[in-house]
């Protein structure tokens, strides 16, 4: 894109270093600009991209700004004394450059080396003096951000002056684990919705919901708006499958595909160290545990031993303590404990189908479930069930891999766990022992990453943390959550101002290493509108205008 | 302290010659005998008279006349002569600003390059008051009937008596002349206005009408001169007896164009300040023409204050005076006609070439 | 009078500015912040063209009597207004000349000489001038010495935009105020002076 379509000129640049980002005097109005505007700079046959991330009001003399002279001098020569005098400041986070050559038909043009860039790289350099700076244009934004209407590409939004749509990239999104942030009600399940209906859809993976609030599958009433929106079952049903955890549970009065009950044999020794909190076990639980595990097998070790009885005597917990040579107390208070989690009533002894199993098929195979956590919304059965399910899960998609790159087998779906309130299983804590932490870091390569969604991210591991590629972030008010989501990442002194600016909803800041460029953008409505353009394939992707849109004239 | 004493013997002898009815005529007896004796002849006024000033309660047009000349200079690249002569008309009481009229004459350049000798300053001063007694007489030609009309010169009427006498000066004498026939005519309040004059003429007579019989006449009242004499006399705002003059070229003129004076102490109290005033005859013989101007002259000498000389005679002078820088731009303007004709000044005779540009120009 | 009719003749100059001396009794008086232009001839023929700095009635006795009598006659006022040859001094800052290659506001080679004629200059040579380039002959405004620099340039503008708006060039006010705000971005107390006195000589643009 080397036409002229630069739009308007918005100011130049003054000044700035790698460092510390460039200094632009704005020679349009002030409100021209937002902070977290995206605009290029052409200078010497680069573009340079960036955001702003400043903006100043400053005088060539502070008198000029203190003193009303308009009053006195009159409009006419105040206007003009103060669109020299007065002015404003915009400071640019310079993110990327591009060599473009110079503008066909120029003279530059035919002595040119005709050297570019084909995609966008860091900036190492800087624009000169006086580069004009202009708002990016919907090409500009396409250049860096992709073409929304391409297959692999997903309009996530649009920026915020100009409403030019905003993409990811739904193969990239895939091969890392992303998060999804922001404090109570600022959009996440809506926006992960949308992202989750676009992966459904372009069949880049397949997704696993662990949808504690019931959310994802058959839609959810908007607190705010009382509007219902669909679910992803309700719109994708041949590619989502809705699971229930718990025989016969309904979901908003609607039945699932399928239930998920767990055998006994399911659960694992780590499932309930795991559990340590929740259950409030003793140190000695480990101990006991492994005991156990000696004793009875690790498949039998949990129904054997909840079928010991109290107090003393043959088949008693006291005598199988002093048989294994452990605490019979202890002993005695992990099995009392333990019956919260045998009373849960989707674990019985024998499940009529292995609906593991299935959850696994029906994902290999490349249709999405989501999981519904019904009435269960412990902590509890979230943490059991989500790591005896993911543990299963991530040892089939390990197998699979092997089979893949050693012995020719098929190529593995990829698979996207999206994870709500995260930090339960992905504190710093708990991370050691569920499966989570481990996909997050590792499990790429095996193609299983994770989707987290979050409010808290400060209270997520930080080495979970930092394996997120793609961080999308509300507004988020805390500091502590505020350093976590850019943890790791540069230019966090800018961004965190604009963070702690957003629109409290429906404006997101996308971030981190899976995205070109941080750039705020207004959050895609999840509505009607979405479910056509993107069952419809409808092109090209439209979207409400907020604003007009002056880089193009009409 | 001799000053003192021997002006109080002046004034003595004036009042007691004025006492004594016989003395204008003993007076005329003594002067028949000293034609050329420049001195005061008593006239019908007793020479002690004192006249306060008259109240002033008439329009009057007052006409003021002076000259400048540039003396021709060797030294210049162009050499010229000029005459430049004001006449500037005052009405009072009028409001109006009054007028000015210049007329500025370039002289013959035959007349003082050197072949034909050169004409001296004194030849172009006297050119140049009779170039201002004509343009004063055109002047008053102009005037409204009604009204009586002042017309001032600085300085004496009498025309200044020249040492040696040459070809064609008598031929300015007669202009001179008919200039103040014209005014004569018109009957023009003329007068010759003379600041903090240095003459003894009123003294000298004095000093002859004690001569005995064949005495030579001495300077007795020496330093006493007529402005300290009338300075003693005259309160401020006053005026003297009108005098005679005694001179040989007052002799030779008309009658009617003779020259008569009177003194005037246009100072204050604390200050006397004489000045003397000539007029010819025909303003003499009117005492209600030698009341206006003493009026007239009065109101002119109080416009300045602390500077006691008629407002009008002053601005005459500065109208008619050339400056340095005029006389310059009239000779590069000769210059550039030079240039214009492609006259290199190196050629042949410059006189010819400034001869052929003044016949142009006038 | 027209612009061929000297109204002055230069009594010193230097490189920046000269003095004309000038009588009243000519009856058109330059106006302050008017434009003149001064021919000067010599090894090259060029013209100066400068701007009425300062108007000063010269020191003269006379006038000095007579302003301190109780009582003058009106003549006598009328006189002195109308008729006396008071010289009057005028300062004459160069803006910049004009040879055989057009306009430069760059200040004359040399001084004119002392007597050399000046003339006002006309509507059209006004616009001309001040259109030329881009108003670098503000420099000289500005760096003058003991020149009222806002009430020149109040005046300067307002007659140079009714020469200019007589050509059509109706940006030229604007531009010419953006340009001294540019200039003077610096001098914030200067600035406010030169665009008050601009205010108050109600300039349209
Ligand atoms: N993309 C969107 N399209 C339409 N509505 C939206 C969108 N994002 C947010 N909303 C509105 O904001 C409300 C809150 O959004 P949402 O439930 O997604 O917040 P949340 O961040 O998931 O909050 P919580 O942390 O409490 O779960 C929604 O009920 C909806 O009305
Ligand atoms: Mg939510």
């Amino acid at each position: 894109m080397n036409g002229n379509m630069n739009g308007q000129t918005i100011g130049y640049v003054t000044g700035g270093s790698l460092k510390e980002g460039l200094l632009a005097r704005l020679t349009a109005a002030p409100d021209a600009v937002q902070e977290g505007g995206f605009v290029v700079i052409e200078s010497g046959g680069r573009r340079f991209y960036g955001l702003v991330t400043n903006l100043r009001l400053d005088a060539s003399d502070p008198r000029f700004a203190e003193n009303r002279n308009e009053q006195r001098l009159g409009p006419r020569i105040g206007r003009l004394l103060h669109q020299q005098t007065l002015f404003t400041e915009i400071e640019i986070l310079p993110v990327l450059m591009q060599r473009v050559g110079p503008e066909p038909g120029t003279a530059e043009f035919d002595r040119h080396d005709n050297a570019i860039d084909p995609t966008p790289v860091p900036v190492k350099t800087l624009p000169a003096h006086h580069a004009p700076v202009r708002p990016a244009n919907a090409f500009d934004v396409s250049e860096i951000f992709g073409d929304p209407q391409e297959k692999t590409k997903f309009a996530i939004g649009s920026t915020r002056e100009q409403n030019h749509p905003v993409a990811i990239d739904l193969d990239k999104f895939v091969q890392r684990s992303s998060g999804i942030f922001g404090a109570t009600g600022t959009g996440k399940s809506y926006l992960t919705r949308l992202i989750l209906a676009g992966l459904i859809h372009s069949r880049q993976a397949a997704v696993l919901v662990f949808d504690m609030h019931n959310e994802y599958g058959f839609g959810d009433t908007s607190p705010d708006t009382n509007i219902r929106v669909p679910g992803l079952k309700d719109k994708l049903s041949d590619r989502v499958k809705v699971c229930a955890l718990g025989r016969g549970t309904t979901i908003d009065g609607r039945t699932p595909d399928f239930d998920l009950v767990l055998e006994q044999r399911d659960i694992l020794p780590e499932d309930i160290e795991m559990l340590t909190h929740e259950l409030n076990l003793r140190d000695t639980t480990p101990n006991t545990l492994a005991a156990l595990v000696r004793s009875f097998g690790p498949a039998n070790w949990f129904k054997n031993f909840m079928q010991l009885k109290s107090g003393e005597g043959e088949g008693s917990v006291t005598e199988w303590a002093e048989k294994a040579n452990v605490h019979a107390g202890a002993a005695e208070s992990l099995q009392n404990k333990l019956r919260r989690v045998i009373d849960r009533a989707y674990v019985v002894e024998k499940a009529p189908a292995n609906c593991i199993r299935d959850i696994i098929g029906y994902l290999k195979s490349g249709v999405s479930v989501v999981l519904s956590f019904g009435k269960y919304d412990s902590d509890l059965d979230y943490l059991l069930v989500t790591n005896i399910l993911t543990r299963q899960i991530r040892a089939a998609w390990e197998q699979q891999t092997n089979a893949f790159h050693g012995s020719g087998g098929a190529k593995p779906t990829p698979l996207v766990i999206a994870l709500e309130e995260a930090h339960k299983l992905l504190n710093r804590e708990m991370a050691a022992q569920t499966a989570f932490s481990r996909i997050a870091r590792e499990m790429r390569k095996y193609f299983v990453t994770l989707l987290v969604i979050d409010q808290r991210p400060s209270q997520i591991y930080d080495e979970v943390m930092s394996q997120l590629g793609t961080r999308i972030s509300g507004w988020l008010g805390d500091d502590a959550d505020i350093a976590a989501v850019l943890s790791g990442l540069s230019g966090r002194d800018t961004l965190r101002g604009m963070l702690s600016r957003l629109q409290p909803k429906e404006e997101v800041l996308l971030l981190g290493y899976g995205v070109p460029m941080p750039l705020p953008v207004r959050s895609r409505r999840y509505d009607d509108q979405f479910w056509k353009e993107l069952l419809k394939n409808e092109r090209p992707v439209h979207f409400e205008k907020g604003k007009p849109d002056w880089l193009f004239e009409e | 302290m001799l000053r003192e004493q021997r002006l109080r013997d002046a004034i003595e002898l004036l009042r007691s010659l004025a006492a004594d009815p016989a003395f204008p005529a003993r007076m005329q007896q003594t002067l028949g005998a000293l034609p050329s004796e420049r001195c005061a002849i008593p006239s019908n006024e007793r020479i002690d008279r004192r006249i306060p000033a008259p109240i002033l309660n008439k329009r009057l047009t007052i006409l003021a006349a002076d000259g400048s000349q540039i003396n021709p200079d060797r030294h210049d690249l162009v050499s010229i002569g000029l005459i430049n002569t004001a006449v500037i008309r005052y009405q009072t009481g009028s409001g109006v600003s009054p007028r000015i009229v210049t007329q500025t004459t370039l002289l013959d350049p035959d007349d003082f390059t050197a072949d034909r000798g050169s004409l001296t300053e004194d030849q172009i001063a006297l050119r140049r008051d009779v170039a201002e007694r004509e343009l004063l007489a055109a002047e008053a030609g102009k005037s409204d009937a009604g009204v009586p009309l002042v017309a001032l010169t600085d300085g004496p009427l009498e025309l200044f008596t020249l040492r040696q006498a040459y070809a064609g000066q008598q031929q300015y004498i007669d202009r001179y002349q008919s200039a103040l026939q014209v005014l004569f005519q018109q009957h023009v309040l003329l007068a010759g206005y003379i600041d903090r004059p240095r003459a003894d003429l009123v003294v000298r007579m004095l000093e002859l009408a004690v001569l005995r019989q064949d005495e030579t006449p001495t300077t007795t009242f020496v330093p006493v001169d007529d402005s300290l004499l009338f300075a003693g006399l005259l309160q401020a705002g006053e005026r003297s007896a009108v005098f005679g003059l005694n001179s040989r070229s007052n002799r030779e003129l008309d009658e009617a164009l003779r020259f008569s004076f009177f003194y005037l102490n246009c100072g204050d109290s604390q200050r006397p300040q004489i000045a003397r005033v000539e007029i010819p005859a025909w303003v003499a013989a009117d005492p209600e023409a030698i009341d206006l101007l003493h009026g007239c002259l009065l109101a002119q000498t109080r416009i300045t204050e602390g500077v006691p000389y008629p407002y009008i005679l002053h601005r005459a002078h500065e109208c008619a005076v050339v400056t340095l820088a005029e006389k310059e731009r009239i000779q590069n303007l000769i210059l550039r006609e030079y240039a214009a004709q492609r006259v290199t000044l190196s050629g042949e005779s410059g006189k010819q070439r400034l001869k052929t540009l003044s016949n142009r120009k006038s | 009078m027209n612009s061929e009719n000297p109204f002055g003749r230069i009594i010193s100059a230097n490189s920046r500015e000269c003095v004309v001396a000038y009588r009243t009794s000519e009856q058109e008086i330059p106006r302050f912040g008017s434009m003149v232009h001064i021919p000067v001839q010599g090894a090259q023929d060029f013209e100066i063209y400068g701007l009425v700095t300062d108007i000063q009635i010269e020191e003269d006795g006379f006038l000095r009597q007579l302003a301190t009598a109780d009582t003058l006659p009106a003549e006598v006022l009328a006189d002195n207004r109308v008729n006396r040859n008071v010289p009057i001094v005028l300062r004459i800052l160069f803006l910049g000349c004009r040879d055989e290659n057009g306009d430069s506001h760059l200040l004359p080679p040399t001084p004119p000489l002392t007597l050399t004629a000046i003339f006002r200059c006309n509507s059209s040579e006004i616009a001309h001038f001040t259109a030329h380039g881009n108003f670098g002959y503000f420099r000289h405004i500005l760096n003058a010495v003991n020149a009222p620099a806002a009430e020149l340039f109040a005046v300067h503008i307002r007659l140079t935009s009714i020469a200019q708006n007589a050509k059509h060039n109706e940006g030229w006010t604007r531009a010419a105020v953006e340009e001294l705000i540019t200039l003077l971005q610096d001098d914030y107390a200067g600035l406010t002076a030169i665009l008050g006195a601009l205010g108050d000589a109600d300039i349209s643009f």
